[in-house]
């Protein structure tokens, strides 16, 4: 069976079959469609990734499920014992005590370590392979989509662990919401009581539903095979081979794999939530216009939003709140002073978060500098906020100017790429590398003696692109005003459905299939 | 102790009205840095340790709530 990546037609097909299927069925069945579908789906990226998937969501499923007993039935004795505030939260602390020690801690261990073999141990094997005489295995399985199902299970439990959700009673429904597959892959990152009152809301079959779905899923698709992957020529020729290149062609490849790099996922992500709107389930936005941020924190309000907020629900708030960084708190405010204690509570957290999110993406060290460069960037930027401030008052610099804002936004770029040097060309020693060629010379005549144009792509790739580029530039203006879905619906049908011709023909003559067709993976797959 | 709290964070917020909106995360004026300092702050000022369950929109929309959070926490 082929894997029914995104960008096939075999998965097109699979779609369309799912969805006259899901519709066919009573309301009431539809669920068992989209489970057998899931299933179906993680099967054609390899049937012995399925046990793992199946296992976790098993454990997970019962660890939630108990510990939902026990607080439950502890709750109950409290409401009959009528005990409220202090008397309440004392009588609840052992039973809370008691799950923490044997449910969730437990279980949180469990999947990381899974997480963990899958990440590390290819490397670890590879390691042992070499040194001891005797170690032959080197076999690693990687579940589809383990990073996005492992912080979703996760979320899951202290969700439950925090009283904030209730749990999902039936262990089919529950596997359907970790391994639903337009999300499975690539995320958005789900959180189960937004996801299951999506698929267990009464669903219609709507025109206009479908309609919408399909138009993100041809703009996702035109994102992908009409920029991302014509960039891909260009960015996978200079990055991999750096020794070749230099001065400014170093700096376009890396500007390039920005864009890229959010062509890819954010059009993976459009076409992700197309085809769930297919079956009015309707996804969390990952994206958020991120390169109109002002600031590098902005930019992560707005890239990668699940991620983000899962960290922020997740690691951040629970190590704001926890006891210790109180007690610290405390402490430096007794030794150092007030503002000093205040500035170390706002960067611990943060310091946390950023080396888990590099982690997170990557288990090499180039992904630890990567964390580390937002980490320390986004912390100055909050706790020198104030002195940044002053600076701008003493420089007579009008932050709220047009131009200013301009420069905030090409600022946040140019950030992004710095950190796209970190790890786009693969090791610290390419990235490395990649810095000694860049300033190696300064070489202009590239954009006229046709040099540039000789590198994957050539001077009607880069037309296309730029023209791509100021397309959906002007798209995501207009996305920030209104809904330009609406907006196309309510033109005339011969207009509209020109659009829907042009976006079609467009994404077949100008997509990169390449001899074969074999379009390349999505980046984000990869984590 | 409402009029303390909200003097309290006029002073480390000079640029937020706190008096402005009884929603004041849901109306975006109260993004998860701030609220991190104003626990800190909290945390400092009044030597509580806030829990994690405490973190709900309902004690950080207004500084009534902030404030009837403090006192609980208190007691």
């Amino acid at each position: 069976m082929p894997f029914l990546t995104f960008n096939s037609l075999y998965f097109l097909i699979f779609l369309l079959g799912i969805s006259v299927l899901y519709y066919i069925m009573p309301n009431k069945l539809r669920w068992i469609v989209l489970l057998a579908a899931s299933t179906i789906f993680y099967i054609s990226a390899g049937i012995k990734k399925l046990p793992i998937l199946v296992l976790t969501a098993l454990i997970v499923f019962l660890s939630a499920k108990h510990m939902n007993i026990r607080f439950e039935t502890a709750e109950q004795e409290a409401d009959q014992r009528q005990l409220k505030g202090k008397e309440r939260m004392a009588f609840l602390a052992p039973i809370k005590q008691t799950c923490r020690n044997r449910y969730l801690i437990p279980t949180i261990i469990l999947v990381i370590a899974i997480l963990c073999y899958c990440k590390f141990g290819a490397d670890v094997f590879a390691f042992l392979n070499k040194n001891i005489t005797f170690w032959t295995w080197t076999d690693i399985i990687v579940p589809l989509g383990i990073s996005y199902y492992t912080f979703s299970s996760i979320g899951y439990l202290l969700d439950i662990y925090w009283r904030k959700a209730k749990p999902i009673h039936n262990y089919f429904k529950y596997l359907l919401c970790v391994s639903y597959f337009p999300q499975i892959v690539q995320g958005p990152i789900a959180r189960y009581h937004k996801l299951s009152s999506e698929i267990w809301k009464e669903h219609h079959f709507d025109y206009k539903n479908i309609c919408f779905g399909i138009q993100l899923m041809l703009y996702g698709y035109f994102k992908k095979l009409v920029v991302a992957d014509r960039l891909a020529l260009f960015t996978g020729q200079v990055l991999g081979n750096l020794a070749d290149y230099e001065g400014l062609i170093i700096l376009i490849a890396l500007i390039f794999s920005s864009f890229q790099l959010y062509m890819d996922f954010s059009g993976c992500m459009d076409i992700v939530r197309g085809a769930s709107q297919l079956f009015d389930v309707r996804l969390d936005k990952n994206f958020d216009h991120p390169f109109f941020s002002k600031s590098a924190a902005e930019f992560w309000r707005r890239w990668h939003i699940t991620l983000g907020a899962w960290f922020k629900d997740y690691v951040y708030l629970p190590v704001v709140t926890s006891g210790w960084l109180a007690k610290q708190t405390n402490t430096i405010k007794e030794k150092a002073g007030r503002e000093a204690a205040k500035k170390i509570n706002a960067a611990i957290p943060l310091a946390v978060v950023w080396l888990l999110t590099g982690l997170w993406h990557g288990t090499g060290w180039n992904y630890i500098v990567w964390g580390i460069y937002w980490g320390v960037l986004i912390i100055s930027a909050t706790i020198f906020a104030k002195q940044y401030k002053k600076m701008a008052e003493l420089l007579h610099i009008d932050t709220t100017t047009r131009g200013y804002q301009v420069f905030q936004m090409v600022r946040t770029f140019f950030i992004f790429t710095i950190g796209r040097l970190i790890t786009a060309p693969g090791t610290l020693e390419n990235s490395a590398l990649a810095l000694k060629q860049l300033f190696r010379c300064f070489n202009p005549w590239i954009f006229w003696d046709g040099t540039l144009y000789r590198i994957g792509m050539d001077y009607k790739d880069f037309c296309v692109v730029l023209l791509s580029l100021v397309l959906i530039r002007k798209i995501s203006m207009l996305q920030q005003k209104a809904s330009v879905r609406e907006a196309i619906a309510n033109r005339n049908i011969v207009l509209r459905w020109a659009i829907y011709y042009g976006a079609i023909f467009a994404i077949i003559i100008l997509g990169i299939y390449g001899v074969g067709y074999s379009a390349s993976d999505f980046v984000y797959a990869n984590f | 102790m409402e009029e303390k709290i909200l003097n309290l964070l006029s002073e480390e917020y000079p640029e937020i009205d706190f008096t402005a909106s009884d929603e004041l995360v849901d109306d975006g004026i109260l993004d998860s840095l701030t609220i991190t300092g104003i626990i800190a702050t909290l945390t400092m000022e009044f030597g509580i340790t806030i829990p994690y369950e405490e973190i709900v929109e309902a004690n950080f929309n207004s500084v009534a709530g902030l404030a009837k959070m403090v006192e609980r926490l208190s007691e």
